[in-house]
C-alpha cells in the first residue's frame, strides 16, 4: 500500500517518452508533412526514375549483347546470372557518370537559357522605356591672348557658334594671373552630334581673340 | 589655412543602365556636396508642389534638369568630402572624345568607381558582347588607373531584394573579368548598394562576414563611403625635376611674356632659370600668379602663370614644356618607343601609320617607324618580334617619329608627359 502510494504521489514523469514521442509526430505532422514528404517522394521518383533508365538500359545492354557474341560464347546462359549483377553495377555507374554530365550539361544550358531570357526580357524593357538622347555637359576654359582682349566680344564669338545638338550655358571669366582673365563656358551638347574637336576648332577660328580652348571638365548628363 | 584635405577624382564607368548617375547623385547628396542652400530651395519649391516629402530622386532630377539647360557652371557640383579626401567625381560620358580627354586632360583618375547593375537582365546586358562593363574596366586599366571599386548596385532589384546569391554571382563574374583586364580581383573591393534607395552604406545584414575576410580585421570595406576612404591617396610628384607643359604664352603690356601651365611634377619658384623645351630657350621666372594672386612657391597641380625675361611671346607656344635648367632640363626627341595599346581601331596597321598624336598640351603628327614587339597587354610579356601588322586590341612597343621637335618624357619618370593619345589608340 505504501509503497502505491509513495509511488502515486512521486513527481517523475513516467510516461514523458509517449508525449515526446507524440508531440514530435504532432510537429512532424506539422511540418514536414508537405515538405518531408514532397522531398521524400521527389527523391523516391528520381530513384525510380534513376532506376528504370538503369535497367532500360541494361536491356538494351543484354540485347545487343545476345545478338552479338552468341556465336563467341556458346555458353552464356549459366554465367550471365552470375555476371549480370557485375555488369548491372557497372552499368549503373557509367549511367550514373552519364547522369551527371547530363545535369551538369543541363545546368549550363539552363544558366545559358536563363541568361538569354534575362538579356531578352532586358532589351524588351529597354524597348519600351523611351530612349534618352545621351548628352554631356562640358566646361571649356577659351583664352584670349593677352589682357587687353575684349572679354564681351570673345564671349559673343563663343557663343555664336551653333550647331545641332549645341547648347551654350552660364559662363563666367576666371582669374588667371597678370589681369589676364579667361572666359569659362558651360555647354551642353548631345554625343553623337557635337565632338570636342569641333568645338575646339570652331572657336579657334577666331583667332583675332582666342588663343587656346582646353576642356575643364567632361560630364555626362 | 587649415589642413586640406587630400584631393582624390574618382571617375564613375559602368553600362548605361546600371545607375551611376543615380548612385553619383546620393554620394554627393550625403556627403554634403549640394550646398545647403540649393538644398533649401529645393525643399521649398518641392513643399510648393505639394511633394514635401522631398524626396531624393526629385531632387536628383531638379539638378538634372539645370544641368541639362547648362545653368549649373560649377563643377564643385560633383565634389563632396569623406573622412579622409575631398572626392572629384567625374561621371563618364558615354561621349567619343571623352577617352581623349581623359587621357590628355587636366583632369586624371585616380580611382574608378565601377557601377555593376545587378538587377535581373541588366548584369547580363551589361556584361555581354555588346556591353559596355569590359569595355570601361579595360579602359581604366589602359588609362592607368590601378586602384579600381566594384559597386554592384541596383540590389533593391535582385529576385529576392538584396540577394545574396546574385550578389555573389554578380561578383563571379565581375572579377573573373577583371582578371582578364589585368586587375587583381583580390585587391579589388565588391560593395553591394542600391543607389536608388540610398543603401550602400546601410541594410544588408549578411554583408558584415565579408569585410573581415578581404581586409584581414582592418576596419574598412563595409560601406562605399569606408571604401572610398580606403584608398590610396595619389602621389605627389613634389621631389622631382620641374616639369611644366605650356597652354597658353600670353604678352601683357608693362609686364612682358606670360606662359600659363599646369605643373605637372616639381616646385617652381621665382628666381628659378627656367629651360623650355624644344623651343631651346633658358629664361628666369621674376614671379609667380595664381589666380591673381602672388605666389612664392607653385607646387604640382597649381595652374599658375610666370613672368619671364628676354623671351618674346612669339617664340614660345602651347605644347613647349618648363623644365628647370639646372636640375634635368627637359629636352626634345627625334624618335621614341611607345607601348601602345590599340583600341577601336577598324583596319590594321602597318610601319608608315601616321596618326596625330596628343600628349599633355602638344599636338604633333607621328610616323609607325617601327613595329618592335607585340606584348601581352595583361603581362608586358612579349609576343612576337616584329610584327607586320597590329589590329585593335593589341599592345605593342612601337618607334614613332615626330613630324617637328616634340617633347616627351618616360612614362616611368614622368607619367602626365609620357601618357599619349595617338588619334584613336593611347599609349603609356
Amino acid at each position: 500500500m505504501c509503497s502505491v502510494d509513495f509511488l502515486a504521489q512521486e513527481k517523475i514523469w513516467f510516461d514523458k517518452l509517449r508525449f515526446d514521442e507524440a508531440e514530435k509526430r504532432f510537429y512532424e505532422w506539422m511540418n514536414g508533412s508537405s515538405q518531408q514528404t514532397q522531398v521524400s517522394a521527389l527523391s523516391d521518383r528520381s530513384m525510380v526514375d534513376g532506376l528504370r533508365a538503369a535497367l532500360s538500359k541494361l536491356e538494351g545492354r543484354v540485347a545487343v549483347l545476345e545478338k552479338f557474341p552468341a556465336s563467341t560464347t556458346p555458353a552464356p546462359t549459366p554465367s550471365q546470372k552470375s555476371s549480370a549483377p557485375v555488369k548491372e553495377e557497372e552499368e549503373e555507374d557509367d549511367d550514373d557518370d552519364d547522369d551527371l554530365d547530363l545535369f551538369g550539361s543541363d545546368d549550363d544550358e539552363e544558366a545559358e537559357k536563363l541568361k538569354e531570357q534575362r538579356l531578352k526580357a532586358y532589351a524588351e524593357k529597354k524597348a519600351k522605356k523611351p530612349t534618352l538622347i545621351a548628352k554631356s555637359s562640358i566646361l571649356l576654359d577659351v583664352k584670349p591672348w593677352d589682357d587687353e582682349t575684349d572679354m564681351v566680344k570673345l564671349e559673343e564669338c563663343v557663343r555664336s557658334v551653333q550647331a545641332d545638338g549645341l547648347l551654350w550655358g552660364t559662363s563666367k571669366l576666371v582669374p588667371v594671373g597678370y589681369g589676364i582673365k579667361k572666359l569659362q563656358i558651360a555647354c551642353v551638347v548631345e554625343d553623337d552630334k557635337v565632338g570636342t574637336d569641333m568645338l575646339e576648332e570652331e572657336i579657334t577660328k577666331f583667332e583675332d581673340f582666342v588663343q587656346s580652348v582646353d576642356v575643364a571638365a567632361f560630364n555626362k548628363i | 589655412m587649415g589642413k586640406e584635405k587630400v584631393h582624390v577624382n574618382v571617375v564613375i564607368i559602368g553600362h548605361v543602365d546600371s545607375g551611376k548617375s543615380t548612385t553619383t547623385g546620393h554620394l554627393v547628396y550625403k556627403c554634403g556636396g549640394i550646398d545647403q542652400r540649393r538644398l533649401e530651395r529645393f525643399a521649398f519649391s518641392a513643399a510648393q508642389m505639394g511633394k514635401s516629402s522631398f524626396k531624393f530622386a526629385w531632387v536628383l532630377d531638379k539638378l538634372k534638369a539645370e544641368r541639362e539647360r547648362g545653368i549649373t557652371i560649377d563643377i564643385s557640383l560633383l565634389q563632396f568630402n569623406t573622412q579622409k579626401y575631398t572626392m572629384t567625381i567625374i561621371d563618364a560620358p558615354g561621349h567619343r572624345d571623352f577617352i581623349k580627354n581623359m587621357i590628355t586632360g587636366t583632369s586624371q583618375a585616380d580611382v574608378a568607381l565601377l557601377v555593376v547593375s545587378s538587377a535581373k537582365g541588366e548584369y547580363e546586358a551589361g556584361v555581354s558582347r555588346s556591353g559596355q562593363t569590359r569595355e570601361h574596366a579595360l579602359l581604366a586599366y589602359t588609362l592607368g588607373v590601378k586602384q579600381i571599386i566594384v559597386c554592384i548596385n541596383k540590389m533593391d532589384l535582385t529576385e529576392p531584394p538584396y540577394s545574396q546569391k546574385r550578389f555573389e554571382e554578380v561578383v563571379r563574374g565581375v572579377s573573373s573579368f577583371l582578371k582578364k583586364i589585368g586587375y587583381d580581383p583580390a585587391t579589388v573591393p565588391f560593395v553591394p548598394i542600391s543607389g536608388w534607395t540610398g543603401e550602400n552604406m546601410i541594410a544588408m545584414p549578411w554583408f558584415q562576414g565579408w569585410k573581415a575576410r578581404r581586409r584581414e580585421g582592418n576596419a574598412s570595406g563595409r560601406t562605399l563611403l569606408e571604401v572610398l576612404d580606403s584608398i590610396q591617396p595619389p602621389v605627389r610628384t613634389i621631389n622631382k625635376p620641374l616639369r611644366l607643359p605650356l597652354q597658353d604664352v600670353y604678352k601683357i603690356g608693362g609686364i612682358g611674356t606670360v606662359p600659363v601651365g599646369k605643373i605637372e611634377t616639381g616646385i617652381l619658384k621665382p628666381g628659378m632659370t627656367l629651360m623650355f623645351s624644344p623651343a631651346k630657350l633658358t629664361a628666369e621666372v621674376k614671379s609667380i600668379e595664381m589666380h591673381h594672386q602672388g605666389l612664392e612657391t607653385a607646387l604640382p597641380g597649381h595652374n599658375v602663370g610666370f613672368n619671364i625675361k628676354n623671351v618674346a611671346v612669339k617664340n614660345l607656344r602651347r605644347g613647349d614644356v618648363a623644365g628647370n635648367a639646372q636640375q634635368d632640363p627637359p629636352s626634345d626627341v627625334s624618335s621614341f618607343e611607345a607601348q601602345v595599346i590599340i583600341l577601336n581601331h577598324p583596319g590594321k596597321l602597318k610601319v608608315g601609320y601616321s596618326p596625330v598624336l596628343d600628349c599633355h598640351t602638344t599636338h604633333v603628327t607621328c610616323r609607325f617607324a617601327e613595329l618592335k614587339e607585340k606584348l601581352d597587354r595583361r603581362t608586358g610579356k612579349k609576343l612576337e618580334d616584329q610584327p607586320q601588322t597590329l589590329i585593335s586590341g593589341d599592345a605593342a612597343t612601337v618607334k614613332l617619329v615626330p613630324i617637328k621637335p616634340m617633347c616627351v618624357e618616360s612614362f616611368f619618370t614622368y607619367p602626365p608627359l609620357g601618357k599619349l593619345y595617338l588619334c584613336c589608340y593611347l599609349c603609356c
